[in-house]
């Protein structure tokens, strides 16, 4: 059920957007599943830096991610609006819910399918397997993103190894 | 899939472990006349079953079974190892058909062989019977008999998947029949069944034969089977007939064929035929009273009745927590009675999920019994403690590596017949196969008396494979547990059984997984004890909270010896690995913080929590030890699977989480950094 297939099909598309470093991003809203407000997060420890941790949600651990450093965007501290969105992700075929940490949540917008365009090849921060599609709305861009990709194990396997040496980097960190 | 086909399957799968335990009870006692029965009840339902659900190859390939069985019941056929080898080749094969209710081309072929195979028993054994029929007048039912049968089907028969039709053609294949069919009335809901059947037959079988046909079904069936005198018959035959229900046709076939004579045989036979019914009966009656003790329900309801009691739990903690800061003694009251609540609760349901390793058991001993004679080898497998409770998920993943270390030891460990007659061993090995309770934690153990594990041969191998360098002899310990590292195989040949060289690592990991630890002793000549250690339940441990700066940790409580306090000034290595003075020798320790990356002060006396994994003590320096915890485990999810020295969190009462540490996975690291 990808999200340009839904858009096809349907006439209109809610998502809910969100903001990662002044850039609007959206997920279709039948993924999400709470919006919370910012709390401690609980490090995992030697774990990649973009996989910030885990928090207690009614019981339940759910691991929480930093897309803004995945996508290598800027980083900042959390301020009031800082939220964490709860989204229904299928990674290797089994629905796990994660937070997904982001600056600011805006509001859920009705796109028409129409509207929605694939994602350009080329001058975009994030890569364009990622991207489900972008569409105008008002004077932003909205970039629909592909989590079940971005979730996927291969992809998080080359980000782990590719951060193999983090835990003596936060080290040297700790100790100065 | 419709659901009375899942049934089917779940039911014929107890009925074929129920078939294979018989059978192998069998192959040690082959006389054994409750065993007999339960294998031949066993193929009987499944072969009544699964006819009814569309199975119709399995019902037919089972009858050819149950024809053969019928023969060893009745005594005209003594079982022998190669039947019995038969018979649990064709549960093998029943296994494969109970897949999809059509059968592959391959599969019917190889029924049909099997088929062959069973008939030259039948045959051979009681040459001048080609019908049953005649064959079981001799000691049955001494000449024909006359009965009636009143059935009335449940009324959810239908719904359930159940047929008549099936009943009535095997009633036909017994005997002469007067059939009526009839509805009991017209049923409110029109999926419900309201037929009621009147049979009137004459038949050979005797009165056992004619119950076997409704054993899957009396339970909530109305079945009314009573003999009939020929006179008695006749009279029901004119009855019937007058009351239009049989036809004049089949009414006179049926006249004809009344026995005429024997006025005091009947009697006899009735009596001879209704012993064993009776003793069949009161086996089914204890076999319902069992199941009426126990129910089947889904995993899955388990896992949520698991969880909620877990968050129960957590709740609880943060009732004690509120209750304590609070000073109000009325509250402490109710979470005190709370607290001995929940925590029966919690225990009453861990309880629920376990089982006794008993269960699997079973297939062992076949794969045992199969492999040594595949092998050539003489090998029996004794078994103990069969009663040991485990957990189900924690039962599920361990059959897996079981298997293995039997194939191993079979394969690897006992010798050849003649070599052991030579080494002055009996001729026959043992592979022992126990299980215990020990310090709140299972022992499971697999021993042989086989020739032991050869650490020349191992070392050589370990030097080929490059697991061990030219120049280095580790000692005989070392060189036994090389066998678990990845890649390694001792097998000269590669054998079908083992000896692929992926074996005994993946053995290792799986009990790793699982929070156990595998050990190996060997003594040359002597055999091979593997001892697997794992915890009760992988839902909730003992554990010791401990803190570093703000951030909680849980230690399992299994692993920890000790806890002494050591000085911030004792320099460290820049990855927080270093040794501590304890006792009279030096310890490898880490300090939490800087392995961890924890941000924040270091003070300046710190705790050190001396561990032990196996004989390896270890020691974890962090700030502050705060004491016992009861843990319920959280499993970190996919994306955390990969995490390093963490096997999960723990929800702390204050709602905030603690990471658990893997201790054995800590040392490792450690280990492997030091290098």
């Amino acid at each position: 059920m990808t999200t340009v297939e839904a858009a096809a099909t349907a006439e209109h598309l809610q998502v809910l957007s969100f903001v990662l470093d002044d850039e609007w991003f959206g997920v279709e809203i039948s993924g999400i599943q709470e919006v919370l407000e910012y709390r401690r997060i609980t490090q995992v420890p030697r774990t990649p830096d973009f996989m910030l941790g885990v928090i207690n949600l009614r019981g339940k651990v759910i691991p929480v991610v930093d897309l803004r450093q995945h996508f290598r965007m800027q980083v900042t501290e959390p301020t009031i609006d800082t939220c964490i969105v709860i989204v229904n992700v299928e990674v290797d075929g089994e629905d796990t819910p994660l937070g997904i940490l982001t600056d600011r949540v805006q509001e859920v917008v009705e796109l028409d399918g129409a509207d929605i365009s694939p994602a350009p090849r080329i001058g975009n921060r994030i890569d364009s397997q990622f991207i489900e599609g972008m569409a105008r709305y008002d004077e932003h861009f909205i970039i629909l993103l592909r989590l079940s990709e971005i979730f996927s194990s291969d992809e998080l396997q080359s980000v782990i190894s590719g951060s193999e040496r983090q835990p003596e980097a936060r080290t040297e960190h700790a100790m100065e | 899939m419709s659901d009375s086909e899942t049934v089917f399957r779940e039911e014929a799968a107890e009925h074929l472990e129920n078939l294979e335990q018989a059978l192998l009870c069998l192959d040690a006692a082959p006389n054994d006349a409750e065993q007999i029965n339960i294998a031949f009840r066993a193929m009987h339902t499944i072969k009544g079953s699964s006819g009814m659900v569309g199975f119709d190859h399995l019902s037919e390939f089972t009858h050819h079974l149950e024809t053969l069985f019928e023969r060893v019941r009745s005594g005209r056929l003594g079982l022998t190892a190669e039947i019995i080898n038969l018979v649990l080749e064709c549960k093998d094969q029943i296994d494969g058909l109970l897949r999809s209710p059509v059968p592959e081309s391959g599969q019917i072929e190889s029924s049909l062989a099997l088929v062959g195979r069973l008939q030259q028993f039948t045959e051979v054994a009681s040459p001048v019977s080609e019908q049953r029929a005649n064959s079981d007048s001799d000691d049955q039912s001494a000449g024909s008999g006359c009965y009636s049968i009143f059935v009335r089907p449940a009324a959810s028969a239908f719904t359930d998947g159940m047929d008549l039709l099936p009943l009535i053609r095997e009633l036909q294949g017994l005997g002469a029949c007067g059939l009526s069919l009839r509805l009991a009335g017209v049923p409110e809901d029109p999926e419900l069944c309201a037929l009621e059947l009147q049979v009137l037959i004459i038949t050979d079988a005797g009165e056992n034969a004619l119950r076997d046909v409704f054993l899957f079904v009396c339970e909530d069936w109305q079945i009314d089977l009573h003999p009939l005198s020929p006179d008695a018959f006749r009279h029901n035959l004119d009855r019937l007939s007058a009351a239009g229900w049989l036809t004049d046709d089949n009414a006179w076939a049926l006249h004809a064929l009344v026995p005429t004579a024997a006025p005091d045989r009947p009697q006899a036979s009735d009596q001879q035929a209704l012993r064993p019914t009776s003793a069949e009966q009161t086996s089914n009656a204890s076999r319902v009273a069992e199941s009426e003790l126990s129910i089947k329900v889904p995993q899955r309801k388990l896992d949520a009745l698991m969880d909620q009691v877990g968050e129960l739990v957590i709740l609880q903690a943060r009732l004690d927590q509120l209750a304590i800061s609070r000073e109000d003694e009325s509250i402490g009251e109710l979470a005190e009675e709370l607290d001995r609540l929940s925590n029966n609760l919690r225990e009453t349901t861990f309880d629920i999920r376990m089982l006794p390793i008993g269960s699997t058991f079973g297939r062992f001993r076949r794969l045992v019994r199969d492999l040594s004679r595949e092998l050539g080898k003489n090998v029996a497998l004794e078994t103990a403690g069969a009663g040991t409770e485990l957990d189900k998920v924690v039962l599920d993943k361990l059959a897996d590596p079981l298997v293995h270390l039997l194939r191993n030891s079979l394969d690897h460990g006992i010798e050849m017949p003649e070599t052991r007659l030579a080494a002055g061993k009996p001729e026959k090995g043992t592979i022992r196969l126990e299980a215990a309770h020990e310090q709140g934690r299972i022992i499971i153990r697999i021993s042989d008396d086989g020739a032991g594990l050869d650490a020349a041969r191992i070392l050589e191998k370990a030097r080929k494979n490059g697991l061990v360098p030219e120049d280095v002899t580790p000692d005989t310990d070392a060189i036994y547990n090389l066998i678990f590292e990845p890649g390694f195989s001792t097998a000269a040949r590669v054998s079908d059984v083992s000896g692929r060289g992926v074996g005994m690592d993946v053995v290792r990991t799986s009990i790793e997984s699982l929070q156990g630890r595998v050990q190996l002793q060997s003594e040359p000549g002597e055999g091979t004890v593997i001892t697997i250690s794992l915890p009760m339940t992988l839902a909730i441990i003992d554990g010791l909270m401990v803190a570093v700066s703000g951030e909680r940790f849980v230690i399992p409580l299994g692993v920890v010896d000790e806890c002494i306090e050591t000085r911030a000034s004792e320099s460290s290595r820049e990855d927080g690995s270093r040794l501590i003075k304890h006792r009279d020798g030096l310890v490898p320790s880490l300090r939490l913080r800087e392995w961890f990356a924890v941000a924040g002060q270091q003070p300046d006396i710190e705790q050190t929590v001396i561990v032990h994994v196996d004989k390896e003590r270890f020691g974890i320096t962090v700030d502050e030890v705060i004491g016992h915890s009861q843990t319920v485990i959280k499993s970190l999810g996919r994306l955390y699977r990969d995490a390093e020295g963490v096997m999960g969190a723990t929800i702390l009462g204050n709602g905030g989480i603690a990471m658990i540490l893997d201790v054995a996975e800590l040392i490792d690291d450690i280990n492997s950094t030091a290098v």
